[in-house]
């Protein structure tokens, strides 16, 4: 019995444990998400035709939903200056920089869909009648890197503490920058519409801060396949921010070689 | 329903056979509790489907046994009416055969069917068991097979799935196991006990499913394969040499899909599941004689989670048991901190040393000391204790808890918790069955909820009667005002608990009005958050 058994438990051995090789499960492919697009609209409160503009794309995101990242930057020259009857100043210095970054505007309203370039402009401001097409030209690409948010937000000190994962799809050469925005939805305040002077105008995706550099950080790492980038910024919000209309835009974007093109946008709210 | 009756048929069937014939040995076990819920908003009494609605909770287990003919058959009755054992602040309410199994011996060869309890070496790579008090039932529910190849070397072979309640998961596992003893001498004090054992676990197609579900929510960042086996083996061995005694055991587990809580997704959030081997090794050294007592144990573990099924967290579905590196403190305050053991990652030493310098003083000291593989501080427990008898009139215990508890792993709250805890306990006999034990201990600390008191005395009438009361109070912060609520909200509370106690040769009934602060409740290293409970608990054991 004891001789047979020895050889007996080794064949079961075997049985029980087998080849260790085995067919590997199929995971679908895997994506850094969809495509959105960001819409910088340059802006003003003395600006007649900017309300338009601003009607316009009210519409278009109710269209495209989440996908449509909207921020309004209060320098478009001659008209951003306040009303002294305004509650606020939405000029901001690092608002002015990146407007001027994007390029050179001569018509408005006007909006830069993710700051390209569309022939025959010679600038990435384009005007209102294309929107639309350009907007769902740019959600039809894949997009080639992943953002990411993580946010805190502590309603006691309001500091606003934010992680940026950048999660490139493929291996991206040449320069690549990460832009931060703050905005702040639904302000009341003085706006000129046409040849009236509204006082109960309602301010939409204004740009309140630039939480990086405003032509953007310089992502100093290889943009590899595969590889994960986590960049953290803080903010502390003023008294006057209500926090519940606040959002955090995040944007990957060229540097200036060949194009300033944003690769993807990313909106939260600081408050859910 | 049909698992029911036929485990009744069965056993009915056996017992009358066995009457008729040859009469068997029956034994048992009773052990119900009954709980009853009060609300008192106050100390977070509230909020529970007891304390809202349900005012009641009951568990309660009857065993029955019988051997007969070289068989031994057994069935266990479960019974869970509103009981919170399951998920702390939740209901569960279900009945039916808990356990059955059959077991018997012939040529050598040893069979078991059923609902099995079992363990290789240490439990480091399968153990199947039963811990009452945190819901852990790990039965495996299938059959062993054990041989006997000569009076020092066995081996077994099972295979099964692990019991979940009233119901099985879907994965496979089975291993085997090959124990021997080796005295080359038998006259002289020296042997070895080696063993070695494999276990796999195969994941079913649903598991394997959601598993696949959720690593398509990634991104290929965090993409990690995922195959349907894992294979974990270990060798161990116990070499006696004289007064020491040495353990060892090493074990290797192969990739496993696991749910590791601590890594963040690239995607945001955090916890995700990775696909990653994982080893650890275990040593424990005791030398005993001449009234020294020491034991050294020392553990390094790495991504040795082992689980039935990769989203079970918590104490459900674990297949394998990491020893623990801190001991399990038996007194209230001493025990408000106590150490879960990380299977993601961990290393730790534990000293722990006794010595009896004479029949009526003896001294000790346990050291626990525990990190993360990066370095961070887990666990820190320095605890010297005394205890000195008085003839049989009257025996002291004093100790002293030096506590660094890094609750920020262990609970999720703030970073670490530092406390130093005096207790004494103080047993004094009037009569050889007439007693008072009276435990007095006070936790000192800044972190949680701060500091506490807590006071007992038991008064023991042999062999029937004890009656004990008690209070918890956590002592107010000086300047409440200077922290969070959070912090402050049980300030100036008091626990208490008055109780009485029959026992009648092996039963037991015990009755309780409790009050009770929320804390980690833990056996063996493993953990679990018990919230607050405001009621009257009656317990009843019985063994026949």
């Amino acid at each position: 019995m004891q001789k047979l058994s020895l050889p007996a438990l080794a064949i079961g051995a075997a049985l029980l444990f087998g080849a260790c090789e085995e067919k590997p499960i199929t995971i679908p492919e895997l994506s850094v998400g969809e495509r959105n697009v960001l819409v910088e609209e340059l802006t003003g409160v003395r600006c007649p035709n900017c309300p338009d503009g601003t009607a316009t794309l009210v519409n278009l995101g109710d269209q495209f939903g989440d996908n449509l990242i909207v921020v309004s930057i209060h320098a478009a020259p001659g008209y951003d200056d306040p009303y002294p009857e305004s509650k606020y100043d939405f000029w901001t210095a690092k608002g002015e920089a990146a407007a001027s970054f994007i390029g050179a505007a001569s018509f408005f309203p006007t909006a830069s869909i993710n700051r390209r370039i569309v022939p025959p402009e010679t600038e990435p401001y384009l005007p209102r009648a294309i929107w639309a097409g350009i907007i769902a030209e740019e959600l039809a690409e894949d997009p080639v890197v992943g953002l990411f948010m993580e946010k805190t937000f502590d309603p006691s000190t309001r500091k606003l503490d934010i992680s940026i994962n950048v999660l490139p799809e493929t291996n991206l050469s040449g320069e690549h920058r990460l832009s931060v925005m703050l905005t702040q939805d639904s302000i009341v305040d003085y706006q000129k519409v046409n040849l009236d002077k509204v006082p109960n105008y309602v301010h939409r995706h204004v740009l309140r801060e630039i939480l990086t550099q405003a032509t953007g950080d310089v992502i100093s790492e290889p943009l590899t396949a595969a590889s994960t980038i986590t960049k953290h910024f803080s903010i502390t919000l003023k008294p006057d921010w209500k926090e519940e209309h606040c959002s955090i835009v995040a944007f990957v974007h060229h540097g200036t070689v060949p194009d300033k093109k944003v690769l993807q946008v990313i909106e939260e709210h600081v408050t859910e | 329903m049909k698992q029911l009756y036929f485990s009744f048929a069965l056993f009915a069937l056996v017992l009358t056979s066995g009457q008729a014939q040859n009469a068997g040995r029956i034994t048992g076990s009773l052990q119900s509790n009954g709980n009853f819920f009060i609300t008192d908003e106050k100390i977070g009494a509230t909020g529970t489907p007891q304390y809202d609605n349900q005012k009641f909770g009951a568990e309660s287990w009857l065993a029955l046994n019988y051997s007969n003919w070289g068989f031994d058959l057994g069935l266990r009755f479960d019974m869970f009416n509103n009981s919170n054992l399951l998920n702390p602040t939740g209901s569960f309410t279900a009945e039916g055969i808990g356990r059955w199994y059959i077991h018997k011996e012939i040529y050598g060869f040893d069979l078991s069917g059923g609902y099995l309890y079992d363990q290789i070496g240490s439990g480091i790579i399968f153990r199947a068991y039963e811990e009452r008090s945190l819901m852990i039932d790990n039965a495996l529910y299938g059959v062993r097979v054990g041989y006997k190849i000569n009076d020092n070397w066995k081996v077994k072979a099972f295979t099964g799935r692990q019991k979940r309640q009233f119901n099985e998961y879907g994965s496979v596992i089975r291993g085997a196991a090959v124990d021997g003893f080796i005295q080359p001498d038998s006259t002289k004090n020296f042997s070895l006990a080696p063993g070695a054992g494999v276990v796999a676990r195969t994941f079913d197609d649903e598991t394997v499913n959601r598993i696949v579900n959720e690593i398509a929510t990634y991104a290929p960042q965090d993409s990690t394969g995922a195959q349907y086996n894992t294979y974990a083996m270990t060798v161990y061995n116990t070499l006696i040499a004289g007064n020491f005694s040495w353990y060892l055991e090493g074990a290797y587990k192969t990739k496993d899909v696991l749910f590791n809580e601590f890594e963040r997704k690239a995607t945001g959030g955090l916890g995700k599941l990775t696909n990653t081997d994982g080893y650890t090794a275990y040593t424990s050294i005791t030398y005993a004689g001449s009234g020294l007592g020491v034991t050294l144990e020392g553990k390094y573990t790495k991504d040795f989670r082992f689980r039935t099924d990769p989203f079970q967290i918590g104490v459900q579905g674990q297949i394998n048991f990491l020893p623990p590196m801190a001991r399990q403190n038996t007194f209230r305050l001493p025990a408000r901190f106590s150490p879960n053991t990380q299977e993601l990652g961990e290393k730790g030493l534990q000293l722990d040393l006794r010595y009896a310098v004479n029949k009526a003083l003896s001294v000790g000291i346990n050291v626990s000391d525990i990190y993360q593989l990066d370095g961070t501080e887990l666990y820190r427990e320095i605890a010297p204790e005394v205890t000195y008898k008085y003839k049989r009139k009257w025996q002291l215990l004093a100790g002293l808890q030096l506590l660094k508890y890094n609750i920020a792993i262990y609970q999720g709250k703030d970073a670490y918790v530092k406390a130093v805890t005096p207790y004494a306990e103080w047993l004094y006999k009037f009569t050889p069955r007439k007693s008072v034990r009276i435990e007095a201990q006070y936790l000192k600390t800044d972190e949680e909820f701060g500091s506490w008191t807590f006071l007992l005395a038991e008064i023991g009438m042999a062999p029937h009667w004890l009656i004990y009361v008690s209070d918890m109070y956590k002592l107010p912060h000086a300047n409440k005002e200077q922290f969070p609520e959070e912090k402050t909200k049980f300030d100036g509370l008091h626990y208490p608990t008055l109780g009485i106690v029959y026992t009648h040769r092996a039963n037991r009934v015990s009755l309780a009005y409790v009050k009770q602060v929320e804390g980690i409740n833990c056996a063996g290293g493993i953990c679990r958050y018990e919230p607050t409970f405001h009621g009257v608990r009656l317990q009843l054991s019985s063994s026949f």
